[in-house]
């Protein structure tokens, strides 16, 4: 597991409350994502999401020797999702669970979840100007327009190059830490 | 590496660089496996972004899951473990295939026989065989639990006679399968759910 990862779930078996909170925090997004993308409605996607999370506090001791926490987490709420479709095509609810047809992930989907998590959290952890820099570089289109992202952020033009270097650094950084590869 | 040089890397990555640069750049490339990795990691964090479809949960949900920590603490007291608290079922054993007239008197002989118990909250099958030590190695438990309503049942472990809980907890699948080893000898089986702890008494493992 991740030595953040190992270190926070060991924090939640000493009762550390925000040692969890960081936790949720970390893999919220990761989690309440999966339902939605297979069409859960909203409030299935927040049963599935509760679910997971209080699976995954009742076994936190199995947890902290996980070799990957979103592994885990994905291959957990894949399978809650299926038990849910489940449930909803036994009382004929909805028909459009279909798309979760079996129990386990299909893997190049598990891994491109894992990987839009690992920019997601590499993200969060570098400041709040280099993150609204790069997500605004990176959501652009293929060549972004600098003048209209320096207008955008209130930075002058001939800065952005040479800010997102740095940023891209630290980014970069991070990523490294957490395993990310191309 | 210098922020200038990262600079350009970047520019070439956006395709920025006019072309007799950008055919430098590539040349460079091939040349340089660190500065090739930067542009790599650079455009798979762009391709990652462009095309993510995740979502940020509601905060309201967030916070229900933060609750669920406090709410266990408030729940367990300190030293106990986590299925303490929870509401214990015991079922009832509704079938021993050791009693059928093919196995009558021949109990210790039997190598494999079936077990099932009636609960409120779910019916179990177990199958008891012996896990392929011959009569002295250990015993092979595979079982299903077929529950009633909405219960879902994770993990299951074996308790001694006497003793306070379980050493070890296995899963319990998907579709209410499970699988435990042990020695002969006299045990309870715990089911345990987010809700309660389904108890198989005195169950004789020959």
């Amino acid at each position: 597991m991740h030595g953040d990862d190992a270190s926070l779930v060991q924090r939640c078996l000493s009762g550390e409350a925000a040692a969890w909170d960081a936790l949720v925090e970390r893999y919220g997004r990761l989690v309440y994502s999966i339902p939605r993308r297979l069409r859960l409605s909203g409030a299935d996607s927040e049963d599935v999401f509760q679910t997971v999370f209080s699976i995954a506090l009742r076994r936190l001791d199995t947890l902290k020797d996980a070799e990957r926490l979103s592994a885990w987490l994905i291959r957990t709420t894949y399978r809650e999702c299926w038990r849910m479709g489940r449930r909803r095509k036994a009382t004929a609810l909805d028909a459009a669970d279909e798309t979760v047809a079996d129990e386990a992930p299909p893997p190049e989907l598990a891994a491109k979840w894992e990987r839009q998590h690992g920019v997601h959290q590499a993200l969060t952890e570098i400041d709040e100007r280099c993150r609204t820099l790069l997500t605004a570089l990176f959501l652009e289109a293929e060549t972004p327009d600098y003048a209209v992202i320096a207008a955008r952020l209130g930075m002058p033009v001939g800065s952005i190059g040479p800010t997102r270097a740095r940023c891209f650094k630290k980014l970069e950084t991070v990523l490294l830490r957490l395993g990310f590869s191309a | 590496m210098r922020e200038s040089e990262l600079e350009r890397l970047l520019a070439f990555a956006e395709g920025r660089l006019a072309p007799e640069e950008a055919a430098a750049m590539k040349a460079f490339l091939n040349s340089d496996r660190e500065a090739s990795e930067t542009v790599a990691r650079f455009q798979a964090v762009r391709a990652t972004l462009q095309t993510d479809d995740s979502v940020a949960p509601p905060a309201s949900v967030i916070e229900a899951a933060r609750a669920l920590f406090r709410e266990q603490k408030a729940r367990t007291t300190p030293g106990e473990s986590w299925w303490e608290s929870l509401r214990r079922v015991v079922a009832e054993m509704v079938f021993d295939g050791r009693a059928q007239p093919a196995l009558a008197g021949v109990r210790g002989a039997a190598t494999t026989y079936q077990l099932s118990f009636r609960s409120d909250a779910a019916d179990v099958d177990i199958e008891i065989g012996r896990g392929g030590g011959g009569e002295h190695g250990p015993r092979r438990l595979t079982g299903q639990v077929s529950p009633h309503g909405g219960l879902r049942v994770e993990r299951v472990g074996l308790v001694e006679i006497g003793a306070h809980g379980p050493a070890a907890w296995s899963d319990v699948d998907a579709g209410g399968m499970f699988e435990l080893t042990s020695g002969v000898g006299r045990y309870n089986i715990w089911l345990a759910s987010q809700d309660l702890v389904l108890v198989l008494p005195d169950v004789e493992v020959l």
